[in-house]
């Protein structure tokens, strides 16, 4: 009810404000984790990703223009920062849709997803490029537009229907060998 | 991007109008393919719901400071400055006229001109010369007694000696005396026998009485 708004957080952050900070942070750290863990199927690269992505914002909370939502903002950073992630692990592998990121330390048995049907749906995303793997986690989980997801993702918003609309044809290919 | 692309980009953003809905469910009956997508979307949609979030395991968050590009209060704009300046001329007249600030002993000491250092100086050597003093006196205390002793040893070997050298002397004066005695009696005896012998010869020599003054 007297939850204040996360310009108000991010402007007391700004001047110092310890305490608005980790209240910042505690609000958006598990949709950030959680992003982690659904992109990397991994809980420690998620947990790394976390530590990762926070570390940027502190870095750039001053260039936070307020132009778009902080949630946005946030997801943009985690974005890049998991591009990054990516590229580190596979240095000489071409992050396009040609070529899957299979990644074989994802363990997504390992997680502890109760719901069968979400833990499938997890291990078959693990098996689309990042790209499209970013279009169904922001589109499916993390509830954005498509003009939001063009924003964070720096393309258009053709582009990501067309990769959403490519990335679940590979999904349902996935899930149907899953199911089989 | 085709129409259907299209609809389906809308209707997944809850967007359709009434007509487009028209459309996407005529495209839905007649395109197989379509519709296929359509349920799996919705089968996506339906597992991202039901997924429950995982915890974050605990972290350390990073503490942050003021940034760069905040904005700062008014008092700070102000005040910082003036009290800046306040600072530096504070500064700088301390080193000029070295300003000692000490506590000690509770006692906080504000001396200017290297007073405070001086003071600390000359409380230092008072203490250092009281604590020699107090050396002094314990050696010559103990260098004093040794003295008395050492004198007290030597007047007691000296008592003992001269005991014992007088009482040898008295001894050997003794047995002079005695010598001489016994020499100067063994000399009376010889004298005596001599007159006794010389009067014997008188008497034989002379048979008369011998006159009372010849004896």
């Amino acid at each position: 009810m007297f939850e204040q708004s996360d310009e108000k957080l991010i402007s007391k952050a700004m001047s110092g404000n310890n305490a608005a900070w980790q209240k910042l942070v505690k609000r958006y750290d598990k949709a950030v984790y959680n992003y982690g863990l659904r992109m990397t199927g991994n809980a420690d690269d998620a947990m790394d990703l976390l530590q990762e992505v926070f570390l940027s914002v502190f870095r750039n909370l001053a260039s936070f223009r307020g132009e778009g939502s902080f949630k946005a903002w946030l997801f943009r950073i985690a974005h890049h920062r998991m591009v990054e992630f990516y590229r580190r692990k596979r240095d000489y592998q071409p992050l396009d849709e040609e070529n899957p990121l299979m990644d074989e330390q994802s363990c997504v048995s390992r997680l502890t997803i109760a719901d069968a049907e979400s833990r499938e749906l997890i291990r078959a995303m693990q098996k689309l490029s990042l790209e499209q793997k970013a279009v169904v986690e922001l589109k499916f989980f993390s509830q954005f537009t498509f003009e939001e997801i063009a924003e964070q993702l720096g393309v258009s918003s053709n582009t990501v229907k067309s990769r959403l609309y490519t990335g679940l044809g590979k999904l349902k290919e996935l899930m149907e060998v899953q199911y089989v | 991007m085709s129409d259907k692309h299209e609809l389906f980009a809308l209707w997944l953003d809850g967007q359709l109008s009434a007509s487009q809905q028209q459309a996407f469910e005529q495209f839905c009956a007649r395109d197989d393919e379509f519709a296929r997508q359509v349920a799996l979307a919705k089968q996506v949609s339906h597992a991202a719901k039901r997924y429950e979030e995982q915890p974050v395991p605990n972290w350390q968050i990073p503490a942050i400071g003021p940034q760069p590009g905040a904005s700062l209060s008014w008092w700070r704009l102000r005040a910082m400055p003036s009290l800046s300046f306040g600072m530096s001329m504070l500064a700088l007249v301390m080193v000029l006229f070295r300003v000692e600030v000490q506590i000690q002993s509770g006692a906080l000491t504000v001396s200017f001109a290297g007073q405070g250092q001086q003071d600390e100086i000359r409380r230092q050597v008072d203490a250092e010369i009281a604590q020699f003093r107090e050396q002094q006196q314990v050696l010559l205390a103990d260098y004093s007694r040794e003295m008395r002793q050492q004198q007290q040893d030597v007047s007691s070997q000296l008592t003992s000696y001269l005991l014992t050298a007088s009482r040898s002397e008295r001894r050997e004066d003794f047995a002079e005396l005695i010598k001489f005695v016994n020499q100067q009696r063994e000399d009376d005896q010889q004298f005596y026998a001599r007159q006794f012998n010389k009067l014997q010869q008188q008497v034989f020599q002379n048979p008369e009485p011998v006159a009372q003054e010849n004896l």
